[in-house]
């Protein structure tokens, strides 16, 4: 097809530049010139995941049939394990203002009103060490994207498929997720603002 | 790839050396083709020409200034070997007649600068030429501004055509995208070139043009949204159809990528591009020496120069080695997602198939590889 038009072109019109024809036909991708290579993880970007303690996602086969990863939670709370402190199981519900004391005054909860839920709608009383699911379950801090998906589960279902959320390392290999607690605070939820780097010099 | 070598006359070196006239300049060809390109000298006659389209032929319509020199054809490569002893003997002669002292180092630039001219298009080049023009712009990367670097050629992977997919709803505006991009991919600071651009927007407005790109204030601002906009990698790019020299082209992987020693910076892409995606160096770019990213691929990051093109290659050097654009990697928000379209399980597959999406000024028919959603 090239190699008519370049002869037409050649022969209609003689004052044509020669480059138009000779350039490659721009139809579509160009063919592939290198041979197969077996996809290589950068090794910085495979020791990020070495060094980043991860866990094995459970309940999302719906979403995602292939199996996926996310970061473990525990190793970068401040206080943990709770029970350093908690000897003892706690008994009544904490009213918000008593938890924004003492230890947990960076502790400011702005997640839903108060009459939708407490502390204890989490925190297992129990042992503070772990989570309490709705149903009674306690889960480990590791997996608290369970707690978080019992309620805002349409991001729970994008960030099992990948629409939300962030992945570690690279976009192929092993597919590790961030947890959700690791962008969001789980007590004042919502991404705060402040000021954009880079302001553009556009011309 | 058609690894034939292309076929140059004396007099075509003669011409792009600048020691043939006007008169004599009757084809002056660069070659783009992998798929069969034609290195014919124009015919003068307006005799069809016999190129087979195997990328060899000589042609028969020898320039008129042409000497017996031009009926036995040199391959570009012998041709400069040939020339560039004596080239650069001139040159070197003519640099000492200014300066006594020129250096050892002066004269390797020179050489190592007068073999970077005659080299081919990135697509005709065997894997040795590509190894050896790597060579030289390393040594010169260190010569020219004392960076040691690393450059890479690695190819497009089968089984991988790369999309993009942002997510409207989630960008705050914060523009750490921005900053990564810069930093990854050796923008020149001097000129602040970006190639991610922020859109604040009015709620409920969706036409870009009414965005502002230069808001500068905290954000997220009240009643407005975010669009980021970059090279969208077209899978029908108009930017590589209007190159006249072919020096830009669209890899297998779906990026589109610029030779930038085959640029001659006649703007025509950034005309044509309808993303606003081109930007153009009118000075020499300059990035700190310890700010510069040693990690560099030949189609990608590393180091332009003043009068050629550049535009985001959504970070070649790092995606075909499985890593994810630095823009992707750097948002606080999660709002970048990346991935392989090939791969069903992929991200991007996932959010193409499950949420509502839309592609900037669609009725173009450029078919950008990048979407932008909504939760
Ligand atoms: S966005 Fe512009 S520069 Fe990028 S491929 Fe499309 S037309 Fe070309
Ligand atoms: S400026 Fe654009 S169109 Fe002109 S030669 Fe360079 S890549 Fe090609």
């Amino acid at each position: 097809m090239n190699v008519i038009r370049l002869s037409i072109l050649m022969i209609v019109v003689p004052g044509a530049v020669c480059l138009t024809a000779c350039r490659k036909d721009t139809s579509g991708p160009t063919a592939t010139a290198d041979p197969p290579v077996s996809f290589e993880v950068d090794p910085a970007e495979r020791n990020a995941l070495k060094t980043t303690p991860h866990d094995p996602v459970v309940g999302f086969d719906h979403v995602q049939s292939k199996p996926f990863f996310v970061t473990r939670r525990t190793a970068k709370i401040t206080q943990f394990p709770c029970a350093v402190c908690h000897e003892t199981p706690l008994t009544a519900p904490a009213p918000a203002e008593v938890v924004n004391r003492g230890m947990h005054v960076d502790i400011d909860l702005h997640h839903a009103d108060s009459a939708t839920m407490s502390c204890a709608t989490c925190h297992n009383y129990a042992d503070l060490s772990g989570l309490r699911l709705l149903g009674g379950d306690i889960i480990p801090f590791d997996a608290s994207y369970r707690l978080c998906s019992q309620c805002h589960f349409e991001q729970a279902q994008d960030w099992a498929g990948g629409a939300h959320g962030k992945r570690l390392a690279g976009w192929q290999g092993k597919r590790v997720v961030m947890n959700c607690a690791d962008c969001h605070n789980p007590h004042a939820p919502a991404l705060g603002s402040h000021w954009p780097v880079q302001k553009p010099e556009i011309p | 790839m058609n690894t034939e070598k292309t076929r140059f006359t004396f007099g075509d070196l003669m011409v792009r050396c600048g020691f043939a006239t006007a008169s004599e300049k009757t084809h002056t060809a660069r070659q783009g083709d992998t798929q069969g390109g034609c290195g014919n000298p124009r015919p003068q006659t307006g005799a069809s020409c016999s190129c087979s389209g195997g990328g060899a032929c000589n042609g028969g319509g020898n320039p008129p200034g042409g000497s017996s020199l031009t009926a036995k054809p040199v391959t570009r490569r012998q041709a400069i070997g040939a020339m560039v002893g004596g080239a650069l003997a001139t040159t070197a002669f003519a640099a000492s007649s200014l300066s006594p002292k020129t250096s050892d180092e002066e004269r390797e630039k020179t050489l190592l600068k007068w073999q970077e001219y005659f080299k081919d298009n990135f697509r005709l080049m065997s894997d040795r030429e590509k190894a050896e023009t790597i060579q030289r712009l390393e040594r010169l990367a260190y010569l020219d501004h004392a960076t040691d670097v690393k450059i890479k050629a690695t190819g497009a992977k089968p089984g991988v055509l790369f999309g993009y997919a942002f997510n409207i709803s989630k960008c705050k505006g914060y523009r750490s995208c921005v900053d990564a991009c810069i930093k990854e991919n050796n923008l020149d600071r001097k000129s602040g070139m970006q190639y991610i651009r922020i859109f604040e927007m009015e709620n409920g407005k969706m036409d870009i043009e009414s965005g502002n790109a230069e808001y500068d204030h905290p954000v997220p601002a009240e009643g407005h949204f975010y669009m980021g906009t970059q090279c969208f990698q077209c899978a029908n790019p108009p930017c590589v159809e209007v190159c006249p020299v072919g020096a830009t082209w669209q890899e297998p992987d779906g990026i589109v990528v610029v030779d930038y020693d085959w640029c001659i910076g006649c703007r025509y892409c950034e005309a044509a591009c309808p993303y606003w995606a081109r930007r153009f160096n009118w000075s020499e770019p300059e990035v700190p020496a310890g700010e510069v990213n040693a990690n560099q691929h030949y189609l990608g990051n590393r180091q332009r120069k003043k009068g050629v093109v550049e535009k985001c290659t959504f970070c070649v050097q790092r995606t075909r080695e499985g890593r994810l654009p630095a823009c992707a990697e750097a948002c606080p928000t999660g709002a970048r997602v990346f991935g392989n379209l090939l791969d069903p399980d992929s991200e991007i597959r996932y959010v193409l198939e499950h949420k509502q999406v839309f592609r900037l000024k669609e009725e173009l028919g450029c078919e950008p590889k990048f979407w932008y959603f909504m939760d």
